[in-house]
């Protein structure tokens, strides 16, 4: 069967002014994939991210998103950003931040709609927050607040979810249950998640993607103590990481 | 309370007291949106800039005999065009942002001080837009005041939830569609129409505090949004009631002993209440 790629990159470059962030990137990113993307800080992660959004354009090569232009693909993609840049005192309820996940799928201006209100509740509900839904924002805990975000996201009755660092500053106990949650989501959608704590690969996850200015998959089998010093340090372990590739590949 | 047995007898106070709580309804709304969205510095650049059309607006009115060119459509010319600079700078260069903010600020106040330095009469009227005087307000400026509250207050209504998910979430709101320039715009203007109320109660030197210290408060105890608007506009009328008739009696300026108050408000419930978060 011939499906469209959820997410397609050709020979994608990205700089921001003199830094290149991504170089020459070609993927393809299937309907029902988890891909986890990981690599150094700075490497490009959360660029490609962006690119996938449509937050940032790319300076040369293509980007498809369901075989449309990311702008156009927006309604279609789930989001949830870093928790560390949101202002935590702002007043805001639980449901009301789920509630924005509907924004952009109606009417331009007035309130929310009954099916808003409806496919909100249904998302909290998934994440097991419904109960919490009057609570105010900042008295959640972090792993609360993660699966809030997540709900927000699958408010918009997404394709495809992406994720930037859901697990940081998580401990471990809860990140582990918040990626078993959203490994079971890849179960009706795509699901790409940025992480550079590779520390957590569960078991379910087949393939990492590893971005650093360029990015290669590599099946989470080969994943050893010393392939993440190769991926976490310098330059000279970098042509070390090429070969390692290679192999793969002429396997 | 020689104060409210006054308001009954005399026009003016009337009007002060109208004044006081149109300003505060809006000023409770927009300044809520000022301080969840850290943009309180805009607000006091666009206040001060104002003074330019103030100045420009009052000088054709008495050196040319335009007696329909009330100063305040002066202010909210000069304010929203202030709005609009600010608003596209921070927008396309952000890096230089706070320059910007002080050179509209400055450019601003030099305009009005010129212009009111050549209009022949009162110089009295400078201090009066500096500090304000909301004992001089009369019935054309609160009917004008009550437009500009109506426009402010419905455009919120129309688009409370644009404007709240570009507050907490600006990126997430452009992933979701939402023209994120054009709300921030939005908000800008807002802004500088709330902002050109205000400056009738207290003056465009201390008008920043009445947009936002009301608001902070409230965010102290509201869980939402609207409510903190809602307890924002209760304490801005708090304010300015109990400002008027404190000051009433013993002659003091209204405007400074509202802020004073205000100010007061604000730093005690911030140490009280502040810290959990």
């Amino acid at each position: 069967m011939n499906e469209q790629p959820v997410v397609k990159f050709e020979n994608v470059s990205f700089a921001y002014g003199e830094n290149k962030a991504l170089e020459s990137v070609t993927l393809e990113i299937a309907a029902n994939e988890f891909v986890w993307i990981v690599g150094p800080n700075g490497g490009g992660k959360t660029t490609l991210v962006k690119l996938i959004l449509g937050l940032l354009e790319p300076d040369s090569g293509r980007v498809t998103v369901f075989g449309e232009t990311p702008r156009q693909a927006r309604r279609k993609i789930g989001y949830m950003p870093q928790s560390a840049q949101l202002d935590m005192r702002f007043p805001i309820t639980v449901l009301d931040v789920a509630l924005m996940g509907r924004l952009g799928n109606g009417t331009k201006f007035g309130g929310y709609k009954k099916q808003d209100l409806r496919a909100a509740l249904d998302a909290l509900n998934k994440v097991g927050l419904v109960e919490l839904k009057d609570r105010v924002f900042s008295s959640l805990s972090g792993g609360q607040l993660r699966r809030l975000l997540i709900a927000r996201a699958l408010a918009s009755q997404p394709r495809l979810l992406v994720l930037d660092e859901p697990t940081a500053n998580l401990d471990l106990v809860v990140a582990r249950e918040l990626l078993g949650f959203l490994t079971s989501l890849a179960k009706d959608m795509a699901v790409i998640m940025v992480s550079h704590d590779p520390a957590f690969v569960s078991e379910n996850v087949k393939e990492v993607l590893c971005v650093n200015r360029r990015a290669h998959r590599h099946p989470t089998t080969k994943i050893d103590t010393a392939f993440l010093s190769e991926l976490y340090s310098g330059d000279l372990r970098m042509i070390r990481h090429d070969r390692h590739v290679a192999e793969e590949e002429s396997r | 309370m020689d104060f409210f047995a006054a308001v009954g007898r005399y026009p003016f106070l009337q009007y002060a007291l109208a004044t006081g709580i149109l300003a505060s309804i809006a000023g409770g709304v927009v300044g809520t949106f000022v301080v969840t969205r850290r943009i309180s510095y805009i607000g006091g650049g666009i206040a001060h800039s104002l003074l330019g059309g103030l100045g420009a607006a009052y000088y054709i009115q008495i050196v040319h005999e335009q007696n329909w060119l009330h100063p305040i459509f002066g202010a909210a010319v000069a304010a929203v065009l202030a709005a609009v600079i600010i608003g596209w700078v921070s927008l396309r260069a952000r890096q230089r942002e706070d320059t910007v903010i002080g050179a509209i600020w400055a450019i601003g106040m030099a305009l009005g001080i010129l212009f009111i330095s050549q209009t022949p009469g009162y110089s009295a009227n400078l201090m009066s837009y500096l500090f304000g005087n909301i004992l001089m307000v009369g019935a054309t400026d609160v009917l004008m005041i009550a437009i500009l509250d109506a426009v402010v207050i419905g455009t919120v209504l129309l688009f409370y939830n644009q404007l709240q998910a570009v507050c907490f979430d600006e990126e997430f709101a452009r992933v979701r569609g939402i023209n994120v320039e054009f709300y921030y715009l939005l908000l800008l203007i807002l802004t500088a129409l709330t902002v050109v109320i205000l400056v009738s109660v207290v003056g465009i030197i201390m008008v920043i505090a009445l947009l936002t210290l009301p608001a902070a408060v409230a965010s102290l105890f509201a869980r939402t949004l609207k409510r903190t608007m809602l307890f924002a506009a209760i304490l801005g009328i708090i304010f300015t009631i109990a400002g008027l008739a404190i000051s009433y009696g013993p002659g003091l300026p209204a405007g400074a002993t509202i802020i004073l108050l205000a100010g007061v408000v604000y730093i005690v419930s911030s140490l009280l209440f502040g810290r959990h978060r």
